[in-house]
């Protein structure tokens, strides 16, 4: 199990397996916090300077993703939008929740999203968020922690403020516990 | 001390007995010798205009060397962008 967060994905290669080529650089990372998993990547073209790639990629496209590199079949696993899904074909841009407030539904600030954390390898399930407390320091919430998610806020359940972890290794085990409490599993 | 005004310093002027001649009008404290010692005074004066010339030239070009810098950093991180987008609720 290799956790990863959002910020460490965004700006990997994506590297073909079948022939090895470097052929984009992720640009957004996509997530459904309903499915609580990645629905895709948007993409840069590779060089220096070079700007945004007008191709996705769908996480059905995806063969893994490591520390160093996002692998794919080939490089028709770039698809043009028209043919994505329409949540990474047209990602809705507004809903960048990197600085979102995050508040309880009591009414409380646990602080900002500062990043999301995946569970990588071939699956890419979200498992929480990364959060900067209103003191300045980190600290992780499980998911599906939030009723809501818009471009400015994430609404938690109060119970939410009990799993606040200071570090990856005590979200992994919250997330199982938290799920629990929820009864989702 | 009032200073003599100087009518020449062209160097290596010298009288018929071989000393070096004074250019001053009037004379100043050390007679004829004014010229002689005001003479590299005013070579380093010049000399240093073109010093301090150079040096706002380098001080410019490192300012526009930074300012380039500085907006090429901004102008690359707006191309790679990037960010964590959440979609819309189907439920």
């Amino acid at each position: 199990m290799l956790l990863m967060t959002a910020s460490q994905i965004r700006g990997l290669p994506v590297v073909t397996v079948q022939g090895g080529e470097d052929v984009a650089e992720v640009r957004d990372v996509i997530y459904s916090p309903e499915a609580g998993r990645l629905v895709g990547v948007t993409l840069n073209k590779r060089g220096f300077l070079a700007g945004r790639s007008r191709d996705v990629l769908p996480a059905e496209a995806i063969h893994a993703i490591g520390q160093d590199a996002v692998m794919v079949l080939d490089e028709s696993s770039l698809v043009a939008p028209e043919d994505a899904p329409e949540d990474v074909g047209h990602p809705a841009t507004e809903r960048n929740v990197l600085e979102d407030d995050i508040l309880t539904e009591g009414g409380a600030s646990l602080g900002k999203v500062a990043d999301l954390v995946l569970l990588v390898g071939s699956s890419g399930e979200v498992v929480g968020y990364q959060i900067e407390k209103p003191g300045g320091e980190r600290g992780y919430i499980p998911l599906p922690a939030q009723l809501s998610v818009s471009g400015v806020a994430l609404v938690v359940p109060n119970m939410t403020e009990e799993f606040v972890q200071d570090d990856l290794v005590g979200l992994g085990a919250a997330v199982d516990e938290f799920r629990a409490r929820l009864g989702l599993t | 001390m009032r200073q003599s005004p100087v009518l020449s310093t062209r160097p290596g002027c010298t009288d018929r007995g071989g000393h070096q001649e004074s250019h001053t009008a009037g004379g100043g404290q050390f007679g004829r010798y004014d010229a002689v010692w005001r003479q590299p005074e005013a070579e380093r004066y010049r000399d240093s205009i073109l010093v301090m010339d150079a040096i706002d030239w380098l001080i410019l070009v490192v300012i526009v060397l930074v300012v380039v810098a500085v907006a090429f950093v901004i102008i690359r991180r707006k191309r790679r962008g990037g960010g964590v987008i959440a979609t819309k609720d189907k439920g």
